[in-house]
C-alpha cells in the first residue's frame, strides 16, 4: 500500500516538474505563445527570428540548468544534512561554495588589481573553471583535514572556519578591486541561471550525472547513518567510505553548480526538510529522488518569478529562493519536533 | 547674585548681539546669486570679499545640503555657519577623482594636487608628469582615499565624490583641518550639467572668471553640434543599442539619463527610450533581444579590446545585427599611460566631443573632417 501511494507521489512530482519546466519555457519578458514555442521547436519556423533565438538559446538551457541546479543542490544538501545529522547542514557548509567563490574572486578581482588580467577576459569557461579550481581546493583541505579527524562534528566545524576563512580573503580583494570587476562579482555572486550556452549545459550535465553515482551507491547505508556512526557499523556500514564518496558527491554536485551559476541560495538547505515534510518518511530510497525532483520544480518556479513574466526587468535568483528559502527554514525552526530524524 | 548676571541684563546683551548681527547682513554681508544654466546640485552666491557655495545634491536624493564659504585674501569673515571655510589664495589640494583632474588642468592649477588616490588612473598628460615627478601623493587604492595619509598631506581642501566610500571621513577630515568640499557632479541629468561643476572648482580655486569663460566654449560647442542633428526626422535616424550584459542581466542607461540624452542630440534613435529612469536599467536578455536584434549601432559596449573576444565572453550577443555587421563602439580610443581610460576623466567636462564623436559614428557627413576622439570601432582581431 505504502509503496503504491510513494509511486503515485513520485510520478505526480515528476509530472510537476515536467508542467514547472514547460511553464519556465513559456514564460518571460518577451510573450511568445505556446502554441509557437512547439510549432518553432518541431518545424524551425517561427515568428520572429528572436523568438528563436530567445528559446532555443536562452530560455531551454536556463530551464535545464534550473532542473540540474535544483536537483545537485537538493541531493548534496540532503547527503550533508545526513551524514552530519545536522538539519541546517548544506552545501554551503564544508566551505565547497566560498571556494568556487573565491577561485571566481580570483580570476575577477585579483586580475584586475594585480593587473594580469581585464575584466573582458572573463569568459564563462574561464569562470567555471577558477570556480571548480577553488571548490576543489577547499575540498582537498577539507579531506586532508577528514583523513586526519574521524569525527563528523569536527569536520562540520572546520568546513564553516575554511568557509569564513575564504570569504576573508574575498573581502579584502574586494576592497581593493576596480568598479567594474568588482560589479561582474557581485553579480555573479547573486546567482544566474541563464548565463550558460550549451556547451556549458552539458559539461554541468555530465558533472551531475557523476556526481549522483555515490548517492546511489549509498542510499542504503545514509539510513543507518541516520542512526548515527557506531549503530551504522554495526549494521555493516563503513562510515569512513561513506564520508569519502559523500565528500566527492557533494563536491562533484554543489561545486560544479557554484562555478557555472553562482552561489545559488538555500535550495540546498531547504528542500531536504520539504521532502521529508510532504512524504512524512526518513526513508532515503524515497528522500533521494523526491528532494531532486523538488528542487528541480522549485528552482523552476524561483526562475519564473524572477523573470517577472511580461516586464523588461529581472531579478537575480538568489533574492527569489531567498524569499521561498528562508521563511521555510524559518517556520522549521520553530517546529518542536523539527529534529527528530536527527 | 552678581549684578552682570541678571536676567534683564542678560537679555539685553543677547537681544544687542542679535540685532548687531542682523544690521552687519544687510550692510555688508548681501549675497548675490550667481544663475548656473544646467547644474542642480549646487548654487554660487557672491558676497562682498567672499564667496559662499551650497551644494544641494551631494549624493542622489540627499536631504541635507553643504555649505561652503571660500573667502578672499584680506577680507573678514561674515557670520553663519560653514561646512568648510577656505581661506584664498589655496596652494595645496587634493582630489579623489579623475573627472576632478580636467578641471585642475583648465584652470592651470595641475601644481596644487599634492595628493591623488590611485594615481595610475590618471590620464592627464599635464597630471602624469607631476605625478612621476613624485610631486603627488598616492593615497592608496581602496574604496576611499586613506584618511591619514590625506590628512597627512595638510591641503586646504579635499574635493570629495560621493560615488566612492569618502563620504565616510566627512568630519574626520573636517575636524582634522583639510576641509572636506563634496562635488556631485555625476547626480546632474543634463550632460552640460556636469560640465558646470568646473565654476564649483573655479571658486575653490579663486578663479571663477576662468571656469566660466571654460564652460562658455564647451556650452557653445556644444549646441553647435546639436544643431547639425536636431532637425533629422525620425526615420532617418539610425536605431541604437546601448549596454552590456552580466550573466543574463543587461545594463542600459535609463531613458532619462544623460547617456540616452546624449545618444538623442547625436541624432540616434535610443533603443530603450522608453525605459524610464535616470541611472542604469536593469533589463532582461530576452527583452533586449527581441527589441534591438536589428539595431543599427551598438554603443558604449564595456571596455572589450576587440569583436572575437566580445563574442567570446558573451555568446548570446552574436545574435545582435549590429555584432555581425562590426557597428560596435565604445570608449576606449585612448587609455593614458598606467591603464586609465579618458573617456572617464574627461568625458564629464567635454560633453562636446562625446558629442560630436556620436554624430561622427552615427552620421559621418555630418561632420566630414572630425575624427573620432574617445570612441573606437572594434575590430575582429
Amino acid at each position: 500500500m505504502k509503496n503504491n501511494k510513494t509511486t503515485l507521489f513520485l510520478v505526480g512530482g515528476a509530472i510537476l516538474l515536467i508542467i514547472a519546466f514547460l511553464l519556465n519555457v513559456s514564460l518571460g519578458s518577451v510573450y511568445i505563445s505556446i502554441p509557437e514555442i512547439i510549432q518553432g521547436i518541431f518545424t524551425g519556423e517561427w515568428a520572429k527570428t528572436s523568438h528563436s533565438q530567445i528559446i532555443l538559446n536562452y530560455r531551454l538551457p536556463k530551464a535545464l540548468v534550473a532542473i540540474l541546479a535544483g536537483f545537485g543542490l537538493s541531493l548534496s544538501g540532503l547527503q550533508m544534512q545526513t551524514f552530519f545529522r545536522n538539519p541546517l547542514a548544506g552545501p554551503f557548509v564544508l566551505g565547497i561554495s566560498s571556494g568556487a567563490g573565491l577561485g571566481v574572486a580570483i580570476l575577477m578581482l585579483a586580475g584586475t588589481i594585480f593587473g594580469f588580467a581585464n575584466s573582458s577576459d572573463f569568459n564563462a569557461w574561464a569562470i567555471a573553471l577558477a570556480g571548480t579550481l577553488g571548490a576543489s581546493l577547499v575540498l582537498l583541505a577539507v579531506i586532508f583535514v577528514a583523513w586526519r579527524i574521524k569525527d563528523s562534528m569536527t569536520l562540520l566545524i572546520v568546513g564553516l572556519m575554511f568557509g569564513s576563512g575564504v570569504s576573508a580573503i574575498i573581502s579584502v580583494l574586494s576592497y581593493y578591486s576596480n568598479a567594474e570587476s568588482l560589479k561582474l562579482f557581485t553579480v555573479w555572486s547573486m546567482g544566474s541561471l541563464g548565463g550558460l550556452g550549451w556547451s556549458q549545459v552539458w559539461v554541468l550535465c555530465i558533472i551531475i550525472l557523476l556526481g549522483i553515482i555515490p548517492v546511489i551507491a549509498l542510499v542504503k547505508s545514509y539510513n543507518a547513518m541516520l542512526l548515527g556512526e557506531s549503530y551504522a557499523k554495526s549494521m555493516g556500514v563503513n562510515p569512513t567510505r561513506v564520508r569519502w564518496l559523500m565528500i566527492i558527491s557533494t563536491g562533484l554536485l554543489a561545486g560544479s553548480i557554484t562555478a557555472f551559476c553562482g552561489p545559488v541560495a538555500f535550495i540546498g538547505i531547504a528542500v531536504p526538510h520539504l521532502a521529508r515534510m510532504v512524504w512524512k518518511t526518513a526513508d532515503h530510497r524515497i528522500l533521494f529522488p523526491a528532494a531532486g525532483i523538488f528542487g528541480g520544480i522549485l528552482l523552476l518556479l524561483c526562475d519564473s518569478i524572477s523573470q517577472l513574466p511580461g516586464s523588461a526587468q529581472t531579478l537575480p535568483i538568489n533574492a527569489v529562493t531567498s524569499l521561498i528559502g528562508a521563511p521555510i527554514v524559518i517556520s522549521l525552526v520553530l517546529k518542536k519536533n523539527f529534529s527528530k530524524e536527527f | 547674585m552678581h549684578k552682570l548676571l541678571k536676567p534683564p541684563f542678560i537679555f539685553g546683551l543677547i537681544f544687542s548681539i542679535l540685532s548687531c548681527s542682523q544690521q552687519h547682513d544687510k550692510k555688508e554681508f548681501t549675497l548675490e546669486k550667481i544663475e548656473l544654466k544646467y547644474a542642480k546640485g549646487f548654487q554660487l552666491f557672491k558676497g562682498n570679499g567672499f564667496w559662499e557655495i551650497e551644494v544641494s545634491q551631494p549624493w542622489t536624493g540627499a536631504e541635507k545640503s553643504f555649505r561652503y564659504l571660500i573667502l578672499e585674501k584680506g577680507e573678514e569673515k561674515p557670520t553663519g555657519d560653514f561646512d568648510a571655510e577656505i581661506q584664498l589664495p589655496v596652494s595645496k589640494i587634493v582630489v579623489t577623482s579623475t573627472t576632478h583632474i580636467p578641471h585642475l588642468d583648465m584652470l592651470n592649477s595641475s601644481d596644487k594636487l599634492i595628493g591623488f588616490p590611485d594615481t595610475d588612473l590618471i590620464s592627464s598628460k599635464k597630471t602624469r608628469a607631476l605625478v612621476d615627478a613624485g610631486k603627488v601623493m598616492d593615497l592608496g587604492s581602496g574604496p576611499s582615499a586613506n584618511p591619514e595619509m590625506t590628512i597627512d598631506t595638510d591641503a586646504e581642501w579635499v574635493m570629495i565624490s560621493t560615488l566612492g566610500d569618502d563620504i565616510r571621513y566627512l568630519d574626520l577630515l573636517k575636524n582634522a583641518g583639510v576641509n572636506p568640499v563634496i562635488n556631485g557632479e555625476y547626480v546632474e541629468q543634463h550632460p552640460l550639467g556636469r560640465a558646470e561643476w568646473i565654476k564649483f572648482t573655479g571658486v575653490l580655486l579663486g578663479n571663477f572668471e576662468k571656469a566660466s569663460e571654460i564652460f562658455e566654449e564647451v556650452e557653445n560647442d556644444y549646441f553647435e553640434a546639436v544643431n547639425l542633428t536636431e532637425n533629422i526626422p525620425d526615420d532617418k535616424r539610425p536605431s541604437v543599442l546601448s549596454g552590456v550584459m552580466y550573466q543574463d542581466i543587461w545594463y542600459a542607461p535609463g531613458a532619462d539619463s544623460w547617456g540616452a540624452k546624449i545618444l538623442q542630440n547625436a541624432g540616434g534613435n535610443y533603443i530603450f527610450n522608453d525605459q524610464k529612469g535616470s541611472g542604469s536599467l536593469q533589463l532582461n536578455y530576452e527583452f533586449v533581444l527581441d527589441r534591438a536584434i536589428d539595431s543599427e549601432v551598438w554603443i558604449g559596449s564595456s571596455d572589450f579590446p576587440s569583436i572575437k573576444q566580445m563574442g567570446e565572453m558573451e555568446p548570446r550577443y552574436i545574435a545582435f545585427k549590429a555584432f555581425k555587421n562590426g557597428n560596435i563602439y565604445s570608449y576606449t580610443q585612448k587609455k593614458g599611460p598606467t591603464g586609465g581610460l579618458e573617456y572617464f576623466e574627461l568625458g564629464y567636462m567635454r560633453p562636446d566631443l562625446i558629442l560630436k564623436d556620436l554624430i561622427k559614428i552615427l552620421h559621418p557627413d555630418l561632420i566630414p573632417g572630425y575624427e573620432l576622439y574617445f570612441y573606437q570601432q572594434l575590430d575582429e582581431k
